[in-house]
């Protein structure tokens, strides 16, 4: 695409921007890279010079700790699962909400939306919530993970009102053409919001990836665990409970910040590498086909 | 992209509408179904059972466990499961969220076979509340296994939960002390460095002590720079430690002469606040204690920065010497974590007492008494003679052989001098944990150093060898179980607020009276609330 | 059944008379078909376990089961509302949730506008990717990071040091407490919270920006005339969904955080509660209570926001 040279001043802004991004991208990385080089050494270089600017040798075996766990394969297989079939199935149930309560009016939509936010703020508690739970059979299933998770009202709110803010003339035109809703839907209003439904499975993979809580109320198998209570389950374990007594098995000491870190850094770097891919819908006139269309 | 999102919304629908209805479980045991057995080879106890007895173990048992041990599938739980015909279905606990399972699985009445709970007694009301809704199994009569027995009758504290005269759940034993009840809560220091400071001693007043912990934090032995070595510090959940040496029972309730009183407004706690005070300014005290995180402190003391830390030294002594020669090699152990004596203003020791148990199991009601006996065949085998030696040295001839009567290991050294155990080893540990704790391994621990189990061994009895040198912050299992509205509500968290009271005086204020008062004032309602309950009750004289 | 009127008014519906509800209800049947897979999800997941809330005034006896446990009226609420120093955190609940909007809301708008600005490129990417890396830590470990920097001990205290300057308790300082979180969150969150409005206004075609810059306007024009009105919705919806969660001012961040010496302007509600039920006889009823106090709250709020916004031109979430 042609630009029209830009003028002075716009270039002494560019610089300003590109610096103050850079600088604050500088606040970010420190401490995470003191969280890397504090999963990539031993206990008695972190207790020595826990600020370090370089490590002085570097030793694995924190993150060989982690991989040798029991669980850990299991917990990504199991993730993986989760985050696949989750994510398909609430942006299922998001997206068809979110159109529909888009739409300007019909009976019932004021219903139905306050009866949507009356559950942001109300819930029955943990008891009746396992209960129904357990009432599905769902208790020890990795389903427990994925299908109570299914609507996040605060993602379809977003995408119901990015719905809002396409002109109606499209809606209008389709109609005119003998369009049904449905048609409508998939054929124009989905193009249009790629960046937005970009960013909610996003969010919704990520949220599922760090799933922990239900795997850890309703899953009693720890082959089911996912990733993320599995390792909460070695930073556990090299917690060594020393409780009451003296512990039989003295297992070899452990470093447990750096497993710790090791951890995050596991949980993170396949999200990591997904991220770019997701970026590009981020990119300036992406959308410029799809309007054209 | 679209017809894929159709597809794909179809099959979703579908799986949704399938595994709800089909109930799309798993096939993962949950405590409340029933009880088929997966077995059907039935296995013999090896051949030294006598053959005119039915063998005890004919029916394959299986259950599940959720404990914080770690079972994995290997030798011993292979040996475990044959010797008694079972199958033992290990579940995980989180430790953070540990309250929120077990209180969220019995209000749902979805317990596993076998639960283990925290059994401290403000919790004793939601525990009745358990026992009457039949959610747990009471021991049966265990006069036949004569190993849990002698286990019963050393924790008293069972007592307190009997309901109907029948004990619904089964504490464990710490076992590390066999003399009495103290806990094994000390100080170890840096005796090098107070050698190298000339203010070595074998005991060390009070004033002594703080003395050392100045001049440790203001001379820096060694020689991190000014300012960055810490004189005294404690674990956090063990504040305010230092002050027991003023008043045992600064933080609660206590009965004297019969009559209750609230410990804070003892003349004794408030000159105790003002000696951490000074101490805390004059740089004894670690500046970071109220920010940091329980075991800070023993970073610090790795890293040759702390001089004296105070901490559970049964569970840790051997740790705190192991983990310090791993961080700086070549120290003498025994001079850098060496234990201390200190001697309070009425020239004795001073102790706690703790209850001798820690944790405990619930079992579930579903289970079968047959599933029961065998459960407690295994604790008692456990707990016998021939368990505790396997579960602690592991197979005879592979992990160890008898010389001369003497159990000798097998297992090796590696390169930190750190004894390599067989990974079984964990299992065996968590099975013996079934039955009690293994604090009393220690007296046979060939991995752990001979003078840390005797200092450990001296500093229990202490109390018992020497009674008149020993101020003892005794256990209250009275007012530990005493249940009323106030007491219920208030009594706990008296103690928390008290904590965190003496900690801001300690580091921001020189009112020290002042604000102490602050403190009484606003919680002297709360306290003659509860004082007035245990009036009523009979438990304190009016 | 209210009937909205949106920004856009469409002239071919409105005119004519009014048809059957029956009609109505034929004419939308696509939207009903689409609303049934969510609708259906909200009523097994929310509504099946909602019976739940009774607990609040209830004194739950689980052999008689949520429904069976007897009614205690208020006594509940009072356990908790009753105690003086909870109006005490009340207050601090909201002036830290509040400070943290003002303070943390428009942060990621500024920096989704800015990096909107940025040339595409392995900077902008490279430099977008950096500024998720937080959202991922857990304020466990952030706490960690902040004693390294602010204790006694920390690197602040003893570059101070080294200047000849007195150390600082910063951590033990009331006053320094609160902008501790609204930093602190912004540091974690903003990048990841900037996602969704890049996300809106990657949308705009470049071709707009040109011709604007062709009539003459500059970059400030651009942004205010362009950039904003495409993010301005997005904006309002999540403003009043964060004024909605007032009540919820961060648990983990400030458990995590705090320290005896800051309770008095960091202690919030959710902190308060579970340091005075931690040693006490674990009851639901009364955690419901305190919850469905927080929820009346939260959504009085949100609906006052609103109505708020509404009344200043902008569409709300009704």
């Amino acid at each position: 695409m042609q630009m029209k040279a830009k003028s002075r001043s716009d270039k002494f802004f560019d610089v300003i921007v590109a610096l103050v991004l850079g600088l604050w991208g500088l606040i970010i990385l420190y401490p995470f890279y003191n969280s890397l080089l504090v999963s990539l050494v031993t206990q008695e270089t972190y207790v020595k010079t826990p600020f370090m600017l370089y490590p002085e040798e570097i030793t694995f075996e924190s993150y060989l700790h982690v991989f040798k766990s029991p669980y850990l394969w299991s917990g990504y297989r199991v993730t993986l699962f989760v985050v696949v079939v989750g994510v398909a199935y609430s942006m299922f149930l998001t997206v068809t909400m979110a159109y529909a309560l888009s739409r300007k009016k019909f009976p019932g939509k004021g219903l139905v939306l306050n009866m949507i936010i009356v559950t942001m703020f109300f819930g029955g508690g943990m008891v009746p919530f396992y209960l129904l739970v357990k009432s599905l059979h769902l208790v020890n299933s990795v389903f427990a993970m994925i299908i109570p998770a299914g609507v996040n009202t605060y993602y379809m709110l977003i995408i119901r009102n990015y719905f809002q803010t396409i002109p109606e003339s499209m809606e209008e035109s389709a109609k005119m053409d003998g369009a049904n809703d449905i048609a409508i839907l998939f054929k124009i209003m989905l193009p249009l919001a790629v960046p937005v439904m970009a960013t909610v499975i996003l969010f919704l993979a990520v949220d599922r990836w760090n799933e922990w809580f239900n795997a850890m109320m309703f899953i009693r198998d720890s082959s089911k665990h996912p990733l993320q209570l599995a390792l909460m389950r070695v930073i556990q374990d090299t917690n060594q409970l020393n409780v009451g007594g003296v512990p039989a098995a003295q297992q070899k000491p452990l470093f447990s910040d750096g497993v710790k870190m090791a951890s995050i850094f596991v949980v993170m770097l396949p999200i990591m590498c997904v991220y770019p891919f997701v970026q590009k819908y981020f990119m300036k006139g992406i959308l410029i086909g799809a309007v054209k269309g | 992209m679209k017809k894929m999102k159709k597809i794909f919304s179809l099959i979703i629908m579908a799986a949704i509408l399938l595994s709800v209805v089909a109930g799309c479980g798993s096939s993962g045991n949950t405590g409340n179904e029933d009880k088929a057995t997966t077995q059907t080879t039935e296995q013999n106890v090896s051949g030294t059972e006598a053959t005119e007895e039915k063998n005890p173990f004919e029916k394959p048992v299986e259950f599940s466990f959720a404990s914080f041990g770690s079972i994995a599938e290997d030798e011993f739980l292979d040996y475990v499961s044959k010797k008694f015909n079972v199958k033992i279905i290990p579940e995980a606990l989180d430790w953070n969220n540990w309250d929120q399972q077990v209180n969220t699985m019995m209000a749902s009445n979805d317990m596993p076979d076998i639960l283990q709970w925290d059994h401290r007694p403000f919790k004793i009301n939601m525990f009745k509340q358990w026992v009457d809704s039949e959610m747990l199994k009471p021991i049966p009569d265990i006069s036949k296994y004569p190993n849990l027995k002698a286990l019963r009758e050393k924790m008293t504290v069972m007592d307190y939960f009997q309901v109907d005269g029948k004990d619904y759940l089964w504490t464990k034993l710490r076992g590390d002390n066999k003399w009495n009840l103290t806990g094994a809560m000390g100080i170890v220091y840096r005796k090098d460095w107070a050698e190298k400071l000339g203010m070595a001693k074998d005991e060390y007043t009070l004033e002594e002590f703080m003395d050392l912990a100045i001049a440790f934090a203001a001379q820096d032995p060694a020689g991190n720079g000014a300012g960055k070595t810490a004189g005294y510090a404690e674990v956090g959940w063990a504040f305010p430690y230092l002050l027991g040496y003023y008043n045992p029972y600064a933080s609660g309730l206590v009965k004297i002469d019969g009559k209750y009183v609230w410990g804070a407004t003892m003349p004794e706690t408030l000159e105790g606040i003002k000696a951490l005070r000074e101490l805390y300014k004059a740089g004894g005290l670690w500046k970071d204690f109220y920010t940091a995180e329980d075991y800070d402190g023993n970073g610090l003391y790795m890293a040759n920065r702390l001089g004296i830390w105070a901490d559970n030294l049964g569970a840790e002594l051997n740790k705190l010497r192991t983990d310090f020669v791993n961080a700086n090699p070549g120290a003498d152990p025994y001079k850098a974590v060496a234990v201390m004596k200190v001697r309070g203003k009425d020239g004795k020791y001073y102790m706690q007492e703790w209850d001798n148990t820690w944790s405990a199991y619930l079992y579930s009601a579903t289970l079968t008494d047959e599933e029961m006996d065998r459960i407690l065949a295994i604790m008692d085998w456990a707990a016998g003679e021939e368990g505790t030696k396997m579960c602690q040295f592991g197979f005879e001839g592979t992990d160890y052989e008898i010389k001369d009567g003497q159990i000798v290991t097998k297992w090796q050294k590696d390169e930190k001098g750190q004894v390599v155990k067989p990974a079984y080893m964990t299992t065996a540990d968590a099975i013996r944990n079934m039955a009690c704790l293994n604090g009393d391994f220690m007296y046979t621990d060939p991995t752990l150093d001979s003078k840390t189990v005797e200092d450990l061994m001296s500093l229990y009895k202490l109390a018992t060898d020497y009674p008149d040198q020993v101020t003892l912050a005794k256990l209250n299992y009275e007012l530990e179980f005493f249940s009323a509205p106030n007491r219920d509500k208030y009594l706990g968290t008296l103690g928390t607020d008290f904590k965190a009271a003496v900690m801001k005086i300690i580091v921001s204020t020189d009112d020290v009276e002042g604000e102490f008062n602050k403190f009484i004032e606003a919680n002297q309602d709360k306290v003659n609330a509860i004082l007035k309950e245990l009036e009523d009750a009979g438990l304190s004289a009016k | 059944m209210k009937t909205q009127i949106s920004a856009f008014h469409s002239p071919i519906k409105t005119a004519g008379k009014r048809r059957s509800l029956f009609r109505e209800i034929l004419l939308n049947k696509y939207i009903y078909l689409l609303l049934l897979p969510g609708v259906a999800f909200y009523i097994i997941f929310s509504y099946i376990p909602m019976y739940g809330v009774t607990l609040a005034f209830k004194q739950f006896i689980i052999k008689k089961g949520i429904l069976g446990s007897p009614w205690v009226g208020f006594r509940n609420f009072e356990y908790i509302l009753g105690e003086p120093e909870f109006w005490k955190v009340f207050k601090n609940t909201l002036i830290i949730s509040f400070g943290r909007i003002i303070t943390g809301f428009p942060v990621p708008i500024i920096f989704a506008i800015l990096f909107n600005e940025l040339r595409e490129g392995a900077y902008k990417k490279g430099l977008q990717t950096v500024y998720t890396f937080p959202h991922f830590l857990s304020w466990v470990i952030i706490a960690g990071i902040v004693r390294n920097l602010f204790s006694n001990d920390g690197a602040i205290n003893n570059l101070l040091f080294l200047l000849g300057a007195e150390k600082y308790n910063f951590l033990a300082s009331n006053n320094l407490f609160r902008p501790l979180l609204f930093i602190t969150d912004i540091w974690k969150e903003a990048g990841w919270s900037s996602i969704i409005y890049l996300a809106t206004i990657a949308g705009i075609s470049p071709e707009l920006y040109e011709a604007a810059s062709i009539d003459g306007a500059n970059r400030f024009q651009r942004i205010i005339h362009i950039t904003w009105p495409e993010l301005r919705s997005t904006v309002v919806l999540l403003l009043i969904l964060a004024v909605g969660n007032c009540m919820n001012a961060g648990f983990d961040q400030v458990y995590n955080l705090y320290n005896p010496l800051v309770y008095d302007s960091g202690d919030i509600i959710d902190t308060y509660v579970f340091r005075i039920t931690f040693l006490t006889n674990p009851d639901f009823g009364v955690s419901t209570a305190v919850g469905l106090f927080k929820s009346f709250i939260n959504m009085f709020l949100l609906i006052a926001a609103d109505r708020f916004l509404k009344l200043i031109g902008e569409r709300g979430i009704y």
